[in-house]
């Protein structure tokens, strides 16, 4: 089979979008996949040309790449079509400039159909800041009823008449509410680290795990830590966010809660 | 004893710090549930509260706007925000709250912090 056919159904047969754009916007080439997916008939082909395919807002930027003089390939571009009734087609794509005898005649593009990618992107976007919102309300809205919770178990201490077992009990209720309250606050973190880019800084790893073992030991007054670490105040940093205290605490918690001793040496 | 104005758009939590602020001997003269009406409530009060117990997130004006906007009309006046957003904390202390406890609190340490602050301040 000639190489010159074997081209041709290449570009007729391919879903991509091929087109060859001359210097003043017109086509000198469109294949059949930038017809169908942009709703035009073989004899509209002529009244194509940047102006008409091309998102207003992209036109400027194809045409500064159609127009430059250059033997570089552009690739990675983004773009913007529209259909012959005007609905946004994002596509991806790659320009080739086509030379004769020195000059550049043309520029061969190649572009990809993303718009399915661009809309899942966007749907998940949508999502992210949904669960965000969701997260932020019940943050706030289950501190307050904690933060009521725990004034009214702080009123009933104050009753001297209280049986000490009551006391107790009372102390064990606060503490459970203050636990669901990290969990929420460790779900909230969640998401903000898993959105944003962390602020990192230089932080000593000894005082990160004494700052966990400070609110682990908080956590669990009945009991005693002790930390045992060769790890010296000043002697190693890591490049790390304010979360690495958080890994710390959660370890450490973790351990105090599944130790059956009172006194605890990790 | 200290007078506070409590501000926080939860109406039962107001009502739950005001009977515990009552019970640790202090006095709270007002209160607000957003920031806007904190600073209309803190200009007609007579006498003024000392320390305002400010809650971040809340309808019309937010603590951390309500607090410049009050420390313009009085930049001796102390504000301590009670609030569950951590990451909000750097905000707060910048308009000008002297103190950021992250709800939940326990009533002694709301009570430490009442009287450490006014007697800074």
């Amino acid at each position: 089979m000639d190489p010159m056919q074997i081209a041709w159904h290449l570009m007729e047969g391919t879903n991509d979008i091929i087109t060859s754009i001359n210097k003043d916007g017109t086509f000198s080439y469109v294949n059949r996949a930038l017809m169908e997916k942009l709703h035009y008939s073989e004899s509209e082909i002529d009244t194509l040309s940047i102006g008409t395919i091309f998102f207003p807002g992209e036109q400027k930027k194809i045409k500064a790449i159609v127009t430059k003089d250059t033997h570089e390939i552009i690739s990675d571009v983004q773009t913007i079509m529209v259909t012959k009734e005007g609905e946004m087609l994002h596509v991806e794509g790659a320009f080739s400039p086509f030379f004769e005898g020195g000059k550049k005649v043309s520029t061969i593009a190649l572009f990809r159909d993303i718009s399915k990618q661009k809309k899942m992107e966007e749907d998940l976007e949508r999502e992210r800041n949904q669960t965000e919102f969701l997260i932020d309300i019940m943050t706030h809205d289950l501190a307050n009823i904690h933060q009521e919770i725990i004034s009214m178990l702080d009123f009933l201490i104050l009753n001297e008449d209280l049986p000490n077992e009551t006391v107790g009990i009372i102390k064990e209720g606060i503490s459970e509410i203050e636990r669901a309250t990290r969990l929420i606050s460790s779900v909230r973190k969640i998401s903000i680290v898993s959105k944003a880019l962390p602020d990192l800084q230089c932080m000593d790893i000894s005082l990160a795990l004494l700052r966990g073992a400070i609110q682990a030991r908080l956590a669990f007054p009945e009991k005693t830590l002790k930390l045992v670490t060769d790890v010296e105040h000043g002697e190693y940093f890591v490049v790390a966010d304010e979360y690495l205290v958080d890994i710390f605490y959660s370890l450490l918690h973790n351990s105090l809660k599944h130790s059956k001793k009172k006194d605890v040496t990790i | 004893m200290v007078s506070v104005m409590i501000v926080d758009d939860d109406q039962f939590l107001r009502k739950v710090l005001n009977r515990i602020l009552t019970i640790g001997g202090h006095k709270v003269v007002s209160q607000a549930s957003n920031g806007a009406e904190a600073i209309s409530n803190y200009l007609q009060s007579e006498p003024k509260p000392e320390v305002i117990l400010m809650d971040h997130r809340m309808p019309v004006m937010n603590g951390s706007e309500a607090t410049k906007k009050l420390k313009e009309i009085n930049p001796n006046l102390v504000v301590i925000f009670i609030s569950a957003d951590d990451t909000v904390k750097a905000e707060a202390l910048s308009s000008g709250a002297v103190a950021f406890l992250t709800k939940p609190i326990r009533s002694a340490d709301l009570f430490s912090i009442l009287e450490t602050s006014v007697a800074a301040a």
